[in-house]
C-alpha cells in the first residue's frame, strides 16, 4: 500500500527568517550612514559621529563609550564620553595613547548619575581635528582617564577598534572633503 | 476549505506580527524592515554647536528598555537651549526596534 501522508514543508523556514534577521543586521551596521548626522548652518556644518568603540578597563568591570561632535568651520571637536564604574571618580583628563603619541584634553563633568549597578561619569573636552584623524587611523589605541593621582587604562579589542576605527576615519574623510 | 483555513491563519500571523516590536510613532511602517528620520520639533532659539542622543529598544514586542526623552538627550551634551529634535525609528522584522531621539542646541 502507498504511503499517502504529504509532508508539507512550512510557510516560512526557519532558517530563511533566520538568515533574513541576520542579513539585516549586517547589512544595518555596514552603512555608514548610521553613524553620523549633519545639520547644515550659517556658520558650517554641524557633524555628529557616533560609533560603536567599546572600551573595557580591567576584567571588563569599567568601560567607556563616546561621540563626537565638530563644526565644520572649526579646528576643535567635542569629544563627550560616558564612563562606567562602581565607584564615584573626578576625572580631571583624558588621554589617548596612539604609537608612541599621546593626545591630551582637559576633561569637564557633565553630570555624574547612577546607572543600574554603576556610576555613569558623564564629561566633554575638546580635541583638534588632525588629532582625531590620527587616532582613528591607527591600528590601535587605548585611553587613559587621569583620577586624582591614579591612572584609569581602558582599551577596546581589537577586531572592535579595527572596525569602528575603520568606519570614523571613513566619515572624518567625508567631513575634510566638504569642508 | 484548505485555502480559507490557510488565509485565515495568514491572517492571524500578520495581526500578530503588527504588534510586535514596531517603534509606534514612526511615520512610516515597514513590516520586513524599517530606518525611518523624522522631525519632532524645530524652536525659535538660533543656531547650535551641540548635539545629544537617546535611544531606548524593544525585543518581539515584550520587553523594552532605554530612555528615549528629548530631557536625556540634552543633558549627554549639556544642551540647555533646545533648537531643533529628530528621531530616528529602526526595525527589524518586528523583532528588534530602535528608537533614538536627537537633539541639536547651544
Amino acid at each position: 500500500m502507498v504511503n499517502k501522508t504529504i509532508k508539507r514543508a512550512p510557510i516560512v523556514r526557519p532558517s530563511l527568517f533566520l538568515t533574513f534577521l541576520l542579513l539585516s543586521g549586517w547589512l544595518y551596521s555596514q552603512r555608514l550612514s548610521n553613524y553620523y548626522s549633519s545639520f547644515p548652518q550659517e556658520n558650517g556644518t554641524l557633524y555628529f559621529l557616533k560609533t560603536d568603540h567599546k572600551f573595557a578597563g580591567p576584567n571588563n568591570k569599567t568601560t567607556l563609550k563616546f561621540d563626537i561632535t565638530y563644526l565644520s568651520t572649526g579646528d576643535s571637536a567635542t569629544l563627550n564620553f560616558s564612563y562606567f564604574d562602581n565607584k564615584l571618580q573626578k576625572i580631571e583628563q583624558l588621554t589617548w595613547h596612539v604609537a608612541d603619541t599621546l593626545f591630551t584634553a582637559k576633561t569637564s563633568m557633565l553630570f555624574t548619575e547612577p546607572r543600574k549597578n554603576n556610576w555613569e561619569h558623564r564629561y566633554t573636552c575638546q580635541l583638534s581635528f588632525q588629532a582625531l584623524v590620527t587616532i582613528f587611523a591607527a591600528p590601535q589605541a587605548k585611553l587613559a582617564l587621569q583620577v586624582k593621582q591614579e591612572q584609569i587604562v581602558l582599551e577596546p579589542s581589537r577586531k572592535n577598534w579595527q572596525k569602528q576605527s575603520d568606519i570614523l576615519s571613513q566619515l572624518l574623510s567625508m567631513i575634510a572633503i566638504n569642508r | 476549505m484548505k485555502k480559507l483555513k490557510f488565509l485565515v491563519l495568514a491572517a492571524g500571523a500578520a495581526l500578530m506580527l503588527s504588534s510586535c516590536a514596531m517603534v509606534l510613532t514612526s511615520p512610516l511602517t515597514g513590516g520586513l524592515y524599517s530606518d525611518v528620520k523624522a522631525p519632532v520639533l524645530a524652536t525659535a532659539n538660533a543656531g547650535s554647536s551641540k548635539v545629544g542622543t537617546a535611544e531606548a529598544q524593544s525585543i518581539l514586542g515584550l520587553v523594552a528598555t532605554g530612555d528615549a526623552s528629548i530631557e536625556t538627550a540634552a543633558k549627554s551634551a549639556g544642551i540647555t537651549k533646545i533648537h531643533h529634535v529628530d528621531k530616528q525609528a529602526t526595525s527589524i522584522l518586528g523583532i528588534i526596534a530602535t528608537y533614538k531621539i536627537y537633539v541639536y542646541g547651544e
